[in-house]
């Protein structure tokens, strides 16, 4: 029975889900199999029973037997996935032939059950391939839709979304898990949720699984209130109870019934069951139907940038784009990106942030490296580490796009222009991936002169973008800023644009302001002015150093003038921080009296520190201040180490703390043209399979503190990686870490593939399950308990 | 939490840390007990069949392996499976401050692994209410110990949906996803005198390996 009319009347009238087939199962007199699916062919009447009774409890759509019908959960399965799957759909055909009725079938997908890059090791894009292989199972003909489940990342919903999107035209219901405060285990908020399956553009979205419908009901509400799409909820039958070891749910189908009432009374198009709910459930829900109606009313939805933890309101005040990812104009940077080192990239981001950016501009364009592979990286790191929205910046679509798929948010496109193969090329990405798009007034002819001709092209833009079904809100225009040295007589042309566009248009404005001043002195002053004007003619965004002497200073004061700080309590808080610097120093309690550096570097002092350096950077050369005075004191913080007079975090800490030192002697040598060569370079990396680097990292701090080059290649590397870093990057010792038993194994992989290529690279290992013995065994050449111990050895194959 | 467990973690004895380590110590406690909510969930099972290197409980499709497990497990008519979990905003934070301070990662490391610890005491001691006044709790005992493999975890995760309810997973190496997760068995058996001499804690009387002299050469090591 296939009407179609189903997906017309869709948020029109209220649908029925079935129930928890596990529940079911479980209640079945069979053995439940690790593996349920298999029940699909060892016990198809027992599925096709369970999905009868649901039809006649009067559910219209039942889900096939398959939440956990993947590669991974199926590893140890007797049967293929095509065959499970193909006998899930069966027996939900069987069963609507048997039980009659407009009833659709719709495919049941779950989590994959491993977590998703950063926190854990899969990646996005194995994700969309679990996801995709069951997919291109399907048959579209016996298939009404498919329903993606109880996930709990954002992220990994994200490739299934796009995996059920790029291989079939089946509509997609998208639900999540949320526990009792409000978010998904990994985090992220009902609107959150809500925007970012709307920006992938879901038939249906909602909630299911993890609680009762009591306690679910504010988190429907907060669902309800900002989605535009239908909604579908599916609670468990109350909480779980333990009643003489058994898990029972607190509520019964009578009383379920009621609670489940107030979410259609509040407007969801759609209701099932989840744990707990047997076809009495269903009953008594679909007995309550013709009371309700689903809400009919348009949602205002606003303009938000999502990261997966947060939203951030476009419309509400100015909003400040960091732009200090860029290796142009960055020699830390691009020196970092070259090495593949992504942590000082971390480190600009959260300066950035401190310094009050809330959305972040990457821009990872160098010739000399795979830019979609730094991107890439990128966007998996900070999607672990920040919860701020990012906005992607590159000339080359396939990076923009690359970066938008995996990411778990709305981001901006950084840009789009007038020239007709841009839009072209750049919409449909901002249209799938329900992106904003940064578009510069600029075509084929150029910048034009005239605030006129920019409104014109940003016409274009918008007329070009709703072409594409994008509206014009999402559009953030560049009115782009000409030098005022070289065109002083178009620096108010830019204004007068974005002042049009705000009158005629819901379009938001964007500028990179700081070009302005290129040429003239005191640019801060320039920068600051000229902001000010942009913000009076009504600038929503900027793209800028947060840092920058002023910015964030005009910002504040800028929202008090324009009444969007009402009675000033920002601006207040804002100079009550800016009268405290960050107390990074000590406590006042613990100042001592020894002002010696040893006694400074244990503290971690870096004031103090760099004081004492500077002036005996004025006193000898940079390299004696190097070997006679900063060495020496790490060796006697060594030492005391070693005697157990101070333990590993006074150690770590001194470490750190010396990094600022290096560079004060870095800058001196650079003045008399001369540079501190590092005294060797030590590829690091935490071994295949092991996801925990704490260990690594320290040692890593250890290793640059005493001046050694450092390869960080990261956690969970293989062979191949350690390789192209030996052979590129003249490494002479490797560390590598391992924490636990199941992944010495690959450890020892490791270290045969480097002996078969090079024989004289060093090798040290360590980590908490290693011994002497051990190291010795998988062939290691040293052993290293602690971080302390790899300056030794580096001292010794590097010296 | 207690500040001498997380001291102990970070490889000091209670007396020789210094002041400045300590007051951050005691800062960083702080920030985990006010952001991080442990989550637990345990459930009971009738020991099936019994033999020295094998266990199975009934109702559940997977058997525990080893003569670890089952030594453990011998007096026991009945046992809990249980989970404790800090959950994916420790792991966050724990990658933010390795980027931001390396000391004070290890500092909040320290006081994760303590506070899920703790985590599992307090389950422990709900289950604990549970059993009658004639019977007693064995310690607690986690895939690793012994022979008792580590890759039991995967079917423990997804027979009890720990994955669901609690958001843990494991990787391919049997390594827990978040981290700063405890999954253990304990098991439930009479008092009786045969069973006095066991301690509510590893047999050798530590609580954690990592702080542990012999954890070089230990058999119950994790």
């Amino acid at each position: 029975m296939m009407s179609i009319a189903w997906k017309e009347q869709l948020g029109q009238e209220i649908f029925f889900f079935d129930g928890a087939m596990g529940t079911m199962i479980q209640a079945a007199d069979i053995a439940v199999p690790a593996v349920p699916e298999e029940l699909n062919i060892d016990h198809p009447q027992v599925i096709q029973g369970i999905h009868e009774a649901f039809i006649r409890a009067g559910a219209n759509f039942i889900t096939t037997n398959t939440f956990g019908a993947n590669r991974l959960k199926l590893e140890k399965s007797r049967y293929p996935l095509q065959r499970i799957i193909n006998a899930a759909v069966d027996v939900a055909h069987a069963a609507v032939s048997k039980a009659g009725g407009d009833v659709h079938v719709v495919y049941n997908i779950g989590p994959i059950g491993a977590m998703m890059k950063p926190i854990g090791s899969l990646d996005f894009d194995t994700a969309y391939e679990i996801f995709k292989e069951q997919v291109i199972c399907l048959d579209p003909m016996r298939i009404d839709a498919v329903l993606i489940e109880t996930m709990t990342d954002i992220s990994e919903m994200r490739a299934a979304i796009l995996a059920v999107k790029e291989n079939s035209t089946l509509p997609i219901f998208a639900t999540m898990s949320f526990t009792e405060d409000e978010r998904t285990l990994t985090g992220t908020d009902p609107e959150t949720m809500v925007r970012i399956l709307e920006g992938l553009q879901v038939d249906v979205l909602g909630v299911n699984c993890s609680l009762g419908p009591v306690e679910m009901m504010e988190i429907v509400n907060r669902i309800i209130a900002v989605s535009k799409t239908p909604v579908i909820v599916q609670a468990n039958a109350g909480l779980p109870v333990c009643i003489d070891g058994e898990t029972q749910f607190s509520l019964n189908a009578g009383k379920y019934a009621m609670a489940v009432t107030s979410f259609m009374e509040a407007g969801v198009a759609l209701v099932g069951g989840c744990c707990g709910t047997t076809p009495e459930y269903i009953q008594k829900l679909v007995e309550k139907q013709d009371r309700y109606q689903p809400i009919k009313e348009k949602r205002q939805s606003g303009n938000f940038l999502c990261s997966s933890t947060m939203s951030l309101d476009l419309d509400d005040g100015f909003v400040l784009i960091g732009e200090r990812i860029n290796p142009s104009g960055n020699k830390r940077l691009k020196e970092a990106f070259k090495q593949g080192d992504f942590q000082f990239a971390t480190k600009v981001a959260f300066e950035q942030i401190h310094h009050g950016a809330q959305v972040l501009d990457i821009n990872t364009s160098l010739p000399q490296i795979d830019e979609e592979e730094v991107m890439i990286q990128l966007v998996d790191s900070f999607s672990g580490l920040l919860d701020t929205p990012l906005q992607f910046d590159s000339v080359k679509a396939s990076v923009l796009e690359a970066a938008l798929r995996r990411y778990a948010g709305i981001a901006i496109v950084n840009s789009i222009n007038g020239k007709q193969s841009s839009m072209d090329e750049l919409f449909p990405l901002i249209k799938k991936y329900g992106a904003y798009a940064v578009c510069l007034c600029l075509d084929e002819k150029g910048i034009p002169h005239t605030a006129e001709e920019r409104i014109a092209i940003a016409e274009k833009l918008i007329k070009n973008a709703k072409k594409h079904g994008i509206p014009e809100e999402r559009l953030l225009i560049d009115a782009l800023v000409l030098t005022a040295s070289a065109q002083q007589e178009e620096v108010m042309e830019t204004l007068k644009t974005i002042r049009i566009l705000k009158e005629r248009y819901a379009v938001k404005t964007t500028l990179g302001v700081s070009n302005v001043s290129y040429g003239l002195p005191y640019r801060p002053l320039i920068n600051q002015v000229f902001f000010t004007l942009a913000l009076g003619a009504g600038l929503d965004t900027a793209i800028i150093n947060p840092g920058a002497e002023g910015i964030v200073d005009t910002i504040q004061a800028f929202q008090v003038l324009n009444n969007q700080d009402p009675g000033a309590v920002e601006y207040i808080a804002y100079n009550e921080r800016k009268k405290k610097p960050d107390s990074q120093g000590k406590p006042a309690e613990l100042k001592n009296q020894d002002n010696s550096l040893v006694a400074r570097l244990l503290q971690g002092d870096e004031q103090e520190v760099e004081e004492i350096i500077r002036e005996y950077l004025e006193q000898k050369a940079a390299l004696a201040v190097v070997d006679k005075v900063l060495i020496p004191a790490l060796d006697t913080i060594g030492l005391q180490y070693e005697r157990q007079e101070i333990f590993l975090p006074q150690l770590i800490r001194a470490a750190e703390t010396v990094k600022g030192a290096f560079e004060l002697v870095k800058e001196k040598l650079a003045k008399d043209h001369g540079s501190l060569e590092p005294k060797g370079t030590v590829a690091l990396a935490t071994v295949k399979g092991d996801i925990h680097d704490i260990g690594k990292n320290l040692v890593k701090i250890m290793l640059e503190s005493y001046g050694y080059r450092v390869v960080d290649l990261g956690k969970d590397v293989g062979g191949d990686a350690i390789l192209t870093a030996i052979r590129n990057q003249q490494i002479q010792l490797v560390g590598l870490s391992a924490l636990m038993t199941t992944t010495v194994v690959g450890m020892e992989e490791i270290i045969q593939a480097i002996r078969e290529e090079f024989n004289d690279v060093k090798i040290m290992v360590g980590g908490a399950v290693l011994t002497e013995e051990y190291a010795k065994q998988i062939g290691a050449d040293f052993y290293c308990r602690d971080a302390r111990a790899s300056v030794l050895v580096a001292d010794q194959v590097l010296q | 939490m207690r500040i001498e467990e997380v001291i102990r973690y970070l490889g000091y004895q209670n007396n020789q840390v210094d002041q400045q380590t300590r007051k951050r110590v005691q800062e960083v406690m702080q920030i985990v007990e006010d952001t991080i909510d442990p989550r637990w969930d345990f459930q009971s099972f009738e020991r099936h069949e019994w033999s020295k290197n094998r266990v199975t409980l009934r109702g559940l499709p997977f058997c525990l392996q080893g003569e670890s497990i089952a030594k453990h497990l011998q007096d026991a008519s009945r046992v809990f499976l249980m989970a404790a979990t800090l959950g994916v905003e420790a792991e966050r934070m724990l990658m933010r401050m390795q980027a931001i301070s390396m000391t004070d990662a290890m500092i909040l490391d320290s006081c994760l692994s303590t506070y899920v610890e703790g985590a599992a005491d307090q389950c422990q001691e709900e289950i604990k209410k549970l059993i009658s006044e004639s019977e007693q709790l064995t310690f607690r005992f986690s895939p690793g110990y012994g022979d008792f493999p580590l890759a039991v975890h995967q079917d423990m995760i997804r027979s009890l949906r720990w994955d669901r309810t609690l958001g843990i997973t494991v990787t391919s190496s049997m390594m827990m996803v978040p981290s700063k997760s405890v999954i253990a068995i304990i098991g439930v058996e009479e008092k009786c005198d045969k069973n006095k001499e066991k301690k509510d804690k590893m047999p050798c009387g530590n609580k954690s390996c990592e702080v542990c002299k012999l954890k070089e050469t230990c058999n119950w090591k994790k």
